[in-house]
């Protein structure tokens, strides 16, 4: 190391003049060396060169110290500058772990590493908030192209089921229009219908009503029948009675036939017996007895008669009884034919009533089936627009996911 | 590389929190400045540090693979901070957090190394302690020095993948525990 000695202003005094002069000639060389060698490193220092440094230094006090002093001076700002070279070179790639160490650092060193230090911790935070703010974005971009593809395709689902949804309903319209028409020729069948039943059910009101005139009538010709065969039969019965009484004044009649025949027989015998004298008086007993005969004749021809007057009038008898049964019969029928007319009737009126009602209600069922056919008409046209609009809805949704990827394409981009 | 026996002491040494060891090397690491913390503390005189390779002061705690690191780091023109454990002319011991970084000339090529160590915290070194002790035995158990380094290298790479960092995050981060 060094060679110096200690020079100590006690020692001055012992040594010759010439060999302090010697002694002071070397020293002062030496510190002209150092002066030479620290002028040499600082001028390096002074251009940007921080390698260089005083080696093997032999030189005490203040020079020595000097010598150290722009070593140490050199240290710091050497260190100083790699440090802050580092520092700065980290930060430049995106490292912002690294700082300026302060241990070791001294006043403005220590107080320009403070700031570098606070300033890389400052651009750490704004490049944490700047990625933080990127992969925001970033998320943000990803949530809505999420949301919007969800959106997108749930529109364009929801399109396409209400297209096939609208198709659907468009084919109802249509049954249900064709439906209707047909719910309709029939309601118009059924009133015309109706209205026939009605006409009819008021004719045969009528009818029934002249059916029950007629069978009044009927009932009274009967009831007059009735009276009437009755009547006969009183007169067939007094016919009766006179024939037996007839008959029985014809056997008188036979008998004094008979008895008068005998009679003028025996006038005859009589007349011959008085000979000429009788003879007039047989003329007329002869007279007599053909007059008899006549009679007897003519009561058995009245008998004959009689008895086929008793004949009819007892067939008569029978007859008109049968006559009058069958009147009772007709008139018991006719009686029931007229309460089963008068059931008819009030059928044919409640049938007539019921017309009626039916033919408020088709009324009210063509009504009903006129809206029908009009809400028909009017959900195919709602269905048509509905159509169109899916279809627009469609294509909207297919621009619109488009307009994303494109609009997501340029902020990922950025 | 030369090698003579120090007795250690187990006795530690330390330097002030306004200091810095500085030392430069040649681009084979060859001591070419030495300043007079370095001198103070290291017990070595300038003359016997400079022209020595700076393996003069390696303490035999220290795992290869370190300087490997550091090797590989500053041959790329990179800065390595590394936390090391020094050994004494006399056999005692120092802690330094090294700053090691290359000196460029105007071309861009490396003319030389410098390193400046501060005093690493208690912290930061009881940290330190037995993760070189693991390394240091993963490579004592491997009769091939080189292939121990490897292992340990790898041990290494493990251990800084399991915390997330890079080398130079991990120094850092126990650096932020001073
Ligand atoms: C600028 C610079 C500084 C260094 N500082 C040290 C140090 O402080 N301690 C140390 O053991 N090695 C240091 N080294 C690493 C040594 O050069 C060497 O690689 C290490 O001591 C390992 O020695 P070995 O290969 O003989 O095992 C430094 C290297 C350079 C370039």
């Amino acid at each position: 190391m060094t060679l110096t000695t200690k020079q100590t202003p006690s020692g001055a005094g012992s040594k010759s003049l010439a060999a302090r002069v010697q002694e002071l000639e070397a020293r002062l060389k030496n510190y002209d060396h150092w002066i030479a060698q620290a002028t040499e490193v600082c001028n390096r220092a002074a251009h940007g060169d921080l390698e260089a440094r005083l080696l093997h230094v032999d030189v005490d006090g203040d020079l020595g110290d000097l010598m150290f002093g722009i070593n140490g001076l050199l240290d710091y700002t050497d260190a100083f500058v790699r440090e802050a070279k580092a520092v700065l070179g980290f930060t430049a790639q995106g490292k912002f772990f690294r700082r300026v160490i302060l241990r070791g650092m001294v006043g403005t060193f220590k107080h320009a590493a403070q700031i570098i230090n606070e300033s890389t911790t400052e651009m750490k935070h704004s490049a944490a908030e700047l990625s933080q703010a990127e992969s925001r974005r970033l998320d943000i971009a990803d949530q809505f192209e999420a949301t919007v593809k969800e959106i997108a395709t749930s529109v364009a689902a929801a399109a396409n089921e209400i297209h096939n949804t609208s198709e659907q309903l468009a084919l109802v319209a249509q049954q249900t229009a064709s439906q209707a028409d047909n719910a309709s020729r029939s309601a118009d069948r059924t009133s015309a219908i109706v209205i026939q039943v009605d006409e009819s059910s008021q004719q045969l009101t009528e009818s029934i009503g002249q059916v029950k005139e007629q069978v009044a009538e009927a009932n009274e010709i009967v009831q007059r029948a009735v009276i009437e065969s009755s009547e006969a039969n009183t007169v067939v019965a007094g016919l009766k009675d006179s024939s037996h009484r007839i008959g029985t004044v014809v056997d008188t009649i036979t008998e004094i036939a008979k008895l008068t025949k005998v009679l003028s027989l025996n006038a005859a015998i009589e007349a011959a017996r008085a000979g000429e004298a009788g003879l007039g008086f047989a003329a007329v007993a002869s007279e007599v007895r053909k007059l008899a005969e006549q009679t007897r004749e003519a009561t058995n021809a009245a008998r004959e008669e009689i008895g086929s007057v008793q004949d009819s009038s007892a067939k008569a008898a029978k007859a008109i009884t049968a006559c009058g049964e069958m009147t009772l019969e007709i008139s018991e029928t006719s009686k029931s034919i007229f309460r089963l007319i008068q059931q008819q009737a009030e059928a044919t009126s409640e049938i007539r009533a019921n017309a009626n009602e039916a033919a408020t209600e088709t009324a009210q069922v063509t009504v009903a089936i006129n809206q029908a056919t009009e809400a028909a008409d009017n959900t195919r046209e709602s269905t048509e627009r509905l159509v169109t609009a899916a279809a627009e809805l469609q294509e909207v949704s297919t621009t619109l996911s488009r307009s994303v990827d494109e609009l997501l394409a340029s902020i990922r981009k950025v | 590389m030369i090698k003579k026996n120090v007795r250690l002491t187990g006795h530690e040494r330390t330097f002030g929190e306004d200091e810095i060891i500085v030392s430069k090397t040649d681009p084979k690491g060859i001591i070419t400045y030495a300043n007079q913390t370095f001198i103070h503390v290291a017990g070595y005189t300038e003359e016997e540090l400079l022209g020595a390779p700076h393996n003069i002061i390696r303490h035999p705690d220290m795992p290869h693979c370190v300087f490997k690191l550091l090797w590989d780091n500053i041959s790329a023109g990179n800065e390595v901070f590394a936390f090391v454990v020094n050994l004494c002319k006399n056999g005692d011991h120092y802690w330094v957090l090294a700053h090691v970084t290359p000196s460029f000339d105007a071309a861009g090529k490396i003319t030389g190394y410098h390193s400046s160590r501060r005093v690493p915290d208690r912290s930061a070194v009881e940290q330190i302690i037995p993760i070189y002790a693991s390394l240091k035995k993963i490579e004592d158990s491997n009769p091939d020095w080189r292939a121990g380094m490897h292992d340990a290298e790898g041990e290494l790479g493990r251990l800084l993948e399991s915390v997330g960092m890079s080398y130079d995050e991990f120094a850092f981060s126990l650096v932020q525990c001073v």
